[in-house]
């Protein structure tokens, strides 16, 4: 095994035992846990049989395994970043919700409704 | 007719004392919406005697704007007028901005910079390209589609939907005119360029996000 391999399957493990721990303090949700599982054991396959990409690669039109990896994993980061966005965004907007409610509500406590003395001076 | 100016601040120290005491003069209100400044901003305006909403986090110029808009609804306000809180804009133009609503003119009343001649070549074209872009995505051409210095009829500013917290709230702005069918009016004004307000602008890279988020709006509608 190439000292490369050693490094990646040891960091694939590492990976793994996060999702376990993350699962267990109930911080990813089951799906999500599946998924990462799958995704590191895939990797570790991937990395100590590298030939494993290029019977996949072949099964689906594509020429080497390595293509198959690399196509994969920009597929797989595109996604996971738009996720994160859209998750940004939700967040941004539950934030600014909450502030501007807030805001609304001591300015209203604080001002109290509007008096007859200002409509007078209005007039 | 009550004319309630709102000013949304953040991290303005420096201005806003001459910006509020200028504008007491011109309105019947002054509101200062503080967006989460971590400076005296909030302590400067309130002893000025301005009236505060306090956003304790920092949500944007989109966001202070929409509170402010209801925080001077709130106050039965007729008119409500925006201007920004670096000093580039002169209260003593608040007349002639609100003079459209007066006369039943226009709902909504944008102050155009862009008929002065002062305005730096730099600023001129980043406002020409935002100008284009509000154009492009939501199909209506104003002279300065980021001019901060607005006048809104109070049912005009209550039927506006502003959902951006950012930048991108001026061209919204923009298009809820063209959606609603408001009638707008453009006043030309006379912006005063120092340092200090040049310093305030968007950056290229904050154009090209605005741009963005605008373009997920005109997706959203």
């Amino acid at each position: 095994m190439f000292i490369a391999q050693v490094f990646l399957v040891i960091f694939s493990l590492f990976a793994f035992s996060r999702v376990v721990i993350r699962f267990r303090k109930r911080e990813i949700s089951y799906g999500w846990f599946i998924f990462w599982i799958m995704f590191w054991i895939s990797a570790v396959v991937v990395v100590i049989l590298p030939q494993t990409t290029t019977i996949l690669a072949e099964k689906v039109g594509i020429g080497r395994g390595a293509d198959l990896a690399v196509y994969f994993s920009i597929f797989i980061l595109f996604y996971l970043s738009f996720r994160i966005f859209v998750k940004m965004e939700n967040m941004e907007r539950t934030i600014t919700k909450f502030v501007e409610g807030e805001a609304l509500d001591k300015f209203s406590a604080k001002s109290g409704p509007v008096s007859e003395k200002d409509h007078e001076n209005n007039a | 007719m009550k004319v309630v100016v709102v000013i949304p601040a953040f991290n303005e120290e420096k201005t806003i004392g001459n910006v509020v005491r200028e504008t007491l003069c011109c309105a019947d209100e002054v509101l200062v919406v503080n967006d989460g400044s971590s400076d005296r901003t909030l302590e400067v305006a309130r002893n000025l005697g301005a009236r505060i909403v306090n956003l304790r986090i920092n949500r944007g110029l989109g966001s202070a704007i929409r509170v402010g808009i209801k925080a001077a609804l709130s106050r039965e306000a007729d008119i409500i007028v925006t201007l920004d809180a670096d000093g580039q804009h002169n209260p003593q133009d608040i007349k002639k901005i609100i003079e459209p609503i007066i006369k039943n003119e226009a709902d909504i009343v944008i102050g155009s910079r862009m008929e002065e001649d002062g305005m730096p070549a730099k600023r001129r074209l980043a406002n020409f390209v935002a100008n284009f872009v509000t154009f492009f995505l939501f199909g209506i051409w104003v002279k300065d589609s980021q001019s901060g210095f607005r006048a809104f009829e109070k049912h005009a500013a209550g039927l506006l939907d502003l959902k951006t917290n950012r930048m991108e709230v001026s061209s919204e702005i923009i298009s809820e005119i063209k959606n609603k069918n408001f009638r707008l009016a453009e006043i030309p004004i006379k912006p005063v360029y120092t340092k200090y307000s040049m310093s305030k602008g968007q950056n290229f890279f904050v154009g090209i996000e605005t741009a963005f988020k605008l373009f997920l709006r005109r997706l959203n509608k």
